[in-house]
């Protein structure tokens, strides 16, 4: 089985395989969705409201990555931008369809819409109400080694294991710490 | 799987960083449990949310002036160290030398001060110092507890819910609640007391009676907890040991510690103090007591490293006498530290002089090792060969601690060559703070490996050499890390590597703590490391 990680080769061949694509190269860029087409599925499964809703998730994100190709620098891998097209693309269909929910749930309480309304989270219910103003006051209270790793995360887009050698950590410590960090944020919000 | 664990495993998933295999995996089992689909749901939908903030909101905080108190005032309920005066001999007839005599008092918290005059006056954190007119009055109207330091002169509390008696003959201490008025009498005339006045709550006033001219400022700091009390018994405890000290100011949790050393033998107290103030970098400079002693000459520096010398040539260099030595070259060497040459030019005159006793050489050394300029490199190398062991190691120890690649050659010198252990831990910590990772860092954990065969003293080394670039390179992260996640590691080499942690105290030790909290072998270093990690924030706090 493939490693999608370690070999330097893999990783060149990837980089390879976006040239190609962005040349036009049909081909090379059906490599890179087969490569990661089955990863990206999975991480969908929890945005979605079955697998199969997972699938169509993962075919739109496909397509949404191969018009956006162009704006790939590759400077990180192409996996991790990948699946990041995908988690935005799965959380914004999935909080559109929240919307449109309460709409019709108030315009006909006892409809059928309110079944078909993905559940909401109170944090994604947070996030919905109040956009990112809480979230940011939510940050604002976190001590400054969490907002510094979620910085290097989230503004950087480094991976953990990055993140670990620029502080001089491993890849796990940085995971471990980026979880607290965002269960504090995910507590804050809750109360909120 | 724990929440933890998933979290591990969707950064490495989302990081590219599993195979397919383990992805599928991974998918199935959060598939599998609703539980955790949700926790990942909300992780990946903060994280979308996260991405989209903008870089300005992690920046770091910076409090401006009183922003602080809300939060301040949240703790207000905790212990605060109020007032702490060092008396030395003053009399009441300094009293008359005039305006510049006036005492000096340190506001150590912002908020609004009354001034003598009945102004009111913004104070910052720290650079308020107030010179009160024998009769007049400061009042500290802030909301929250004030820290203000009197240093000179005595103290009646004049509060309905206070004790109103304070003996500053010898140590004294009040404990004052409530909005509390703090007298400060006439008689100043008391020699050598301690006095330490602790408020738990409410404001403070300050009244100042007759008082001579100022003192240099002790730092008056906010604690919490037992803090002050703890600090008290502390300083009380080492009047009584070694007689008059500067305002020895210490956190929490080195009161904690420092408490439990108070019943054992003096020799370890005064260890563990030192190395409690020398990490701290407050310490009570044993030469500015002597200056304060006899106020009206100032010290010079050789006068200084004289007086070092003769202690060391009276009690010898020895383990036993090593901590207070230490101390007494850091407080030297931090008070010139803006004048290397200075400081180079009086160890050469006074410590290094040709006829100078191998005690004082050895002093010298240590004194030079401490001031990085390319003065101290000149007089260190002739050293680096020298037959005397203490002379050689001395020299080495301190060319790795200018940190200065002109040393390079020396120190991989002594570390391929030099057969004595001291001297190849001191080279190889050098080398790796130049940023030397290869032989001579695989030879400082090896050797700590060895640790059975090690004294103590020599492991503690190690580790701390280790420590001089440790935690920037993943390969020391690793190790630290490897070793205490390990069950087969010695109990203790964990407990000293977490020890190490929290005293380097920087945000990736304490990444480290937190992971280590998480994380270790055994529940007592996973507590051990939490409470480290806790104390640190505290004190941030």
């Amino acid at each position: 089985m493939r490693k999608a990680n370690e070999p330097k080769e893999t990783v060149i061949r990837d980089r390879d395989l976006v040239v190609r694509a962005k040349a036009g190269e049909q081909e090379a860029y059906g490599e890179l969705v087969q490569r990661y087409q089955r990863s990206l599925e999975g991480i969908l499964i929890p945005l979605a409201s079955d697998p199969d809703h997972a699938r169509d998730l993962a075919q739109d994100t496909v397509l949404k990555a191969w018009k956006s190709l162009h704006l790939y620098d590759g400077e990180h891998r192409f996996s991790t931008w990948f699946f990041r097209i995908g988690v935005n693309l799965a959380i914004s269909v999935r909080r559109r369809a929240q919307l449109e929910a309460r709409v019709k749930e108030s315009a006909d309480p006892r409809g059928p819409a309110a079944r078909l309304v993905p559940p909401e989270s109170p944090v994604e219910a947070a996030l919905l109400k109040e956009d990112t103003e809480r979230l940011r006051s939510a940050i604002a209270a976190l001590p400054d080694r969490y907002k510094k790793i979620l910085s290097l995360r989230y503004v950087e887009g480094l991976t953990c294991k990055e993140i670990g050698e620029r502080l001089g950590t491993t890849g796990n410590t940085v995971s471990i710490v980026l979880f607290r960090a965002k269960q504090r944020l995910k507590e804050d919000l809750e109360e909120s | 799987m724990s929440p933890q664990e998933l979290q591990q495993r969707l950064d490495l998933l989302l990081d590219g960083e599993l195979s397919e295999e383990e992805a599928i995996a991974f998918s199935q089992t959060v598939q599998d449990d609703p539980g955790l689909r949700d926790l990942v749901r909300d992780h990946l939908v903060l994280s979308s949310a996260l991405e989209s903030v903008s870089p300005s909101a992690f920046a770091p905080e910076v409090l401006p002036p009183f922003r602080w108190w809300p939060r301040v005032a949240a703790t207000a309920a905790a212990a605060v160290l109020v007032a702490a005066a060092f008396l030395f001999g003053r009399t009441l007839s300094d009293a008359a030398d005039g305006a510049d005599s006036r005492p000096v008092v340190p506001v150590a918290r912002a908020g609004d001060v009354i001034d003598a005059s009945g102004s009111l006056r913004e104070v910052r954190v720290g650079d308020a110092r107030l010179r009160v007119r024998p009769g007049g009055r400061i009042s500290v109207v802030s909301e929250v507890p004030a820290a203000v330091a009197l240093e000179l002169g005595s103290v009646e509390v004049a509060s309905a819910s206070a004790d109103a008696r304070v003996d500053v003959e010898g140590f004294g201490k009040a404990f004052v609640q409530g909005d509390a008025a703090l007298l400060l009498g006439p008689d100043t005339s008391r020699r050598g007391g301690y006095l330490m006045v602790t408020s738990f709550a409410g404001a403070v006033r300050v009244v100042d009676g007759e008082f001579t001219d100022g003192i240099e400022p002790g730092e008056p700091r906010l604690f919490d907890g037992g803090g002050p009390r703890l600090a008290g018994e502390v300083l009380a405890r080492m009047s009584e040991l070694e007689g008059d000290e500067g305002l020895m100011v210490l956190t929490t949790s080195q009161h904690t510690e420092l408490m439990a050393a108070l019943d054992q033998d003096k020799e370890q107290l005064q260890v563990r103090v030192a190395d409690l103030l020398a990490a701290n970098e407050r310490l009570a400079l044993e030469f500015e007591a002597m200056q304060r002693r006899d106020p009206k000459r100032k010290l010079s520096l050789r006068e200084v490293l004289d007086s070092m010398a003769a202690i060391a040539e009276r009690d010898g260099i020895s383990s036993r006498t090593q901590a207070s030595q230490w101390r007494r070259i850091r407080a030297v060497v931090r008070k010139y530290d803006r004048r290397p040459d200075e400081v180079v030019g009086a160890i050469e005159e006074i410590l290094l002089a040709a006829d100078a006793t191998p005690v004082r050489r050895r002093l010298g050394m240590w004194c030079l090792s401490r001031v990085r300029s390319s003065r101290a490199i000149d007089m260190l190398m002739p050293y680096v060969d020298a037959p005397n062991l203490d002379l050689r190691v001395a020299a080495i120890e301190g060319l790795a601690r200018q940190r200065n690649a002109r040393c390079r050659d020396a120190l991989s010198n002594a570390f391929q060559h030099d057969e004595a252990l001291l001297a190849r831990i001191s080279a190889a910590g050098g080398l790796v703070s130049l940023g030397d990772y290869g032989a001579p860092l695989e030879w400082l954990l090896e050797e700590y490996r060895k640790r059975p065969r090690h004294p103590e003293h020599l492991r503690r080394r190690m580790l701390g050499r280790v420590a001089a670039a440790p935690l920037a390179q993943s390969k020391v992260a690793d190790y630290i890390v490897d070793l205490c996640v390990s069950r087969e590691a010695a109990p203790e080499q964990q407990r000293e590597v977490i020890h190490l942690l929290a005293r380097l105290g920087d945000d990736t030790a304490r990444t480290t703590l937190e992971f280590l909290s998480e994380a270790a072998a055994r529940p007592p270093l996973r507590a051990l490391a939490a409470r480290y990690l806790g104390r640190l924030d505290k004190e941030d706090r």
